[in-house]
């Protein structure tokens, strides 16, 4: 008898608690959007297994000695991994829409509003009992505005690591729905003429631009903003090698294998963080609300710079392109591309939303160096 | 938390705004000046023919109305010759 009660103890039927139990699910349900959805598989299905994994009872992922407490601590406690990841998007990056007109900076400058706004919407939500957040909290869950994964992570990771499974699951969940997000407040905000306004073809852009390019926004940020360089330094870094043409096979390792490869202990790793005591709190609720609301400022605040600087213009700058302003490359420039074509079936704006959006990423990376060196 | 140091940490969240808003925009707005200085450099010492930015394939560019699919076709053949024969 003594063994049989040995035996049960050692099975998980004996030790499951509800709020294993629930993350579980929330596990199952990352999965089922990955698989069945198609929502950010690469990142929602190593995330959601790692929520799996890490609420095992009895297994231990998670603590010390575990596979996933490791992997954290060597890759996302580092602030390693989405350093990384970061280099690897530099090296897919192509800046020649945004170089031939770099006046869409401003537009992705503006779409960082949404960060900025969305601080002050989490303090403001102390105001509700039962929320305490912290200034750098704050700045942690503000920076999911930035449509960004690797930069909410990195900038998680360093001011508010208790919260980042809840952060990361929501940056990488809003940037997934960044179609059902965006059109509406594209739409609602910009009237049919302006969506119909077609844009001048871009200029061609030399190789050595594209060279220069990557050095002058690095010198840039050593000078005015030490605090962003891991961030901006590894993209520079990874758009270096893709542009200087010397070093291919670099290149391809950054944009393909390694990325791939830290992509997947990235995800493992952040669903580790996907445990009931962490994730199952009123500040989730608060971080996924304020998050949407994070995305749709940011949006906001793109199509309205755009539409001023359409004015300013003349009416050669399309309005809607200002919504590529929050990264999420190059998913919001393809929604941009799809609004555009339903106001105007010969109408492409595909390459001129590229440059807001990649102008997106750079801004989010500073709006990170900001806060980190304000906050952190 | 008490109501006095929320509207402190408000207070705060408020001017983060403010400085970083303006951070952002005059750090890329000097981005901007940049990259017109880097085309004016290359523009004075062009190192390399320059290369067309990719562009956006154009599907209606192909099935244009006015042109006989014949006419294409025999176009597309010719080119393709020449460019075999001037493979090396």
């Amino acid at each position: 008898m003594d063994k049989l009660q040995v035996l049960w103890d050692s099975t998980a039927l004996a030790h499951f608690e509800s709020g294993q139990l629930i993350m579980m699910a929330v596990g199952f349900g990352l999965l089922y959007l990955a698989i069945v959805k198609k929502f950010e598989p690469l990142l929602l299905l190593p995330i959601g297994f790692g929520a799996l994994l890490t609420n095992i009872p009895l297994a231990g992922f998670s603590e010390t000695g575990g596979l996933l407490y490791y992997i954290y601590k060597i890759g996302i406690d580092t602030g390693v991994f989405p350093l990384l990841i970061f280099m690897g998007v530099g090296a897919m990056t192509d800046f020649s829409a945004l170089i031939a007109n770099p006046k869409m900076l401003l537009l992705g400058a503006a779409a960082q509003f949404g960060i900025f706004a969305t601080l002050f919407g989490a303090i403001a939500l102390n105001l509700i009992p039962g929320f305490e957040f912290t200034l750098k909290d704050a700045s942690a869950i503000a920076i999911i505005g930035g449509a960004d994964g690797p930069t909410a992570i990195f900038l998680a990771s360093r001011l508010a690591p208790d919260l980042l499974g809840a952060i990361a699951v929501a940056a990488y969940s809003y940037m997934a729905l960044v179609p059902i997000i965006q059109p509406p407040i594209m739409k609602a905000l910009t009237t049919k003429e302006e969506r119909e306004i077609k844009m001048g073809q871009l200029r061609p852009v030399s190789k050595r631009e594209k060279i220069i390019f990557p050095l002058a926004v690095l010198f840039m940020t050593i000078l005015f903003l030490p605090a962003a360089t891991p961030l901006v330094g590894m993209f520079c870094f990874g758009n270096l090698m893709k542009e200087c043409g010397v070093v291919d096979r670099l290149s391809k390792t950054a944009q393909n294998e390694l990325i791939n490869t830290v992509t997947i202990f990235l995800g493992l790793a952040v669903g580790s963080k996907l445990s009931a005591d962490k994730f199952l709190t009123l500040e989730t609720l608060g971080i996924l609300g304020l998050g949407a609301i994070a995305f749709a400022i940011g949006t906001a605040a793109g199509v309205l710079m755009a539409k001023v600087m359409s004015r300013l213009s003349g009416g050669t700058i399309n309005p809607l392109i200002g919504a590529a302003g929050v990264s999420a490359v190059p998913m919001a420039a393809r929604v941009v591309n799809k609004v555009g074509l339903e106001a105007n079936p010969h109408n492409f704006l595909l390459m001129h939303a590229m440059g807001p959006n990649v102008a997106g990423v750079l801004g989010s990376a500073v709006a990170a160096g900001i806060l980190l060196a304000l906050v952190g | 938390m008490n109501s006095d140091s929320i509207a402190s940490l408000l207070f705060e969240a408020g001017s983060l705004m403010l400085i970083g808003m303006l951070f952002v925009f005059s750090f890329l707005g000097l981005l901007i000046i940049g990259i017109h200085l880097i085309a004016r450099f290359c523009e004075a010492f062009p190192g390399e023919v320059a290369e067309p930015t990719p562009q956006v394939k154009r599907p209606n560019q192909a099935i244009q109305p006015g042109i006989d699919g014949n006419v294409i076709a025999a176009i597309s053949a010719a080119i393709h010759t020449h460019r075999q024969a001037t493979k090396k």
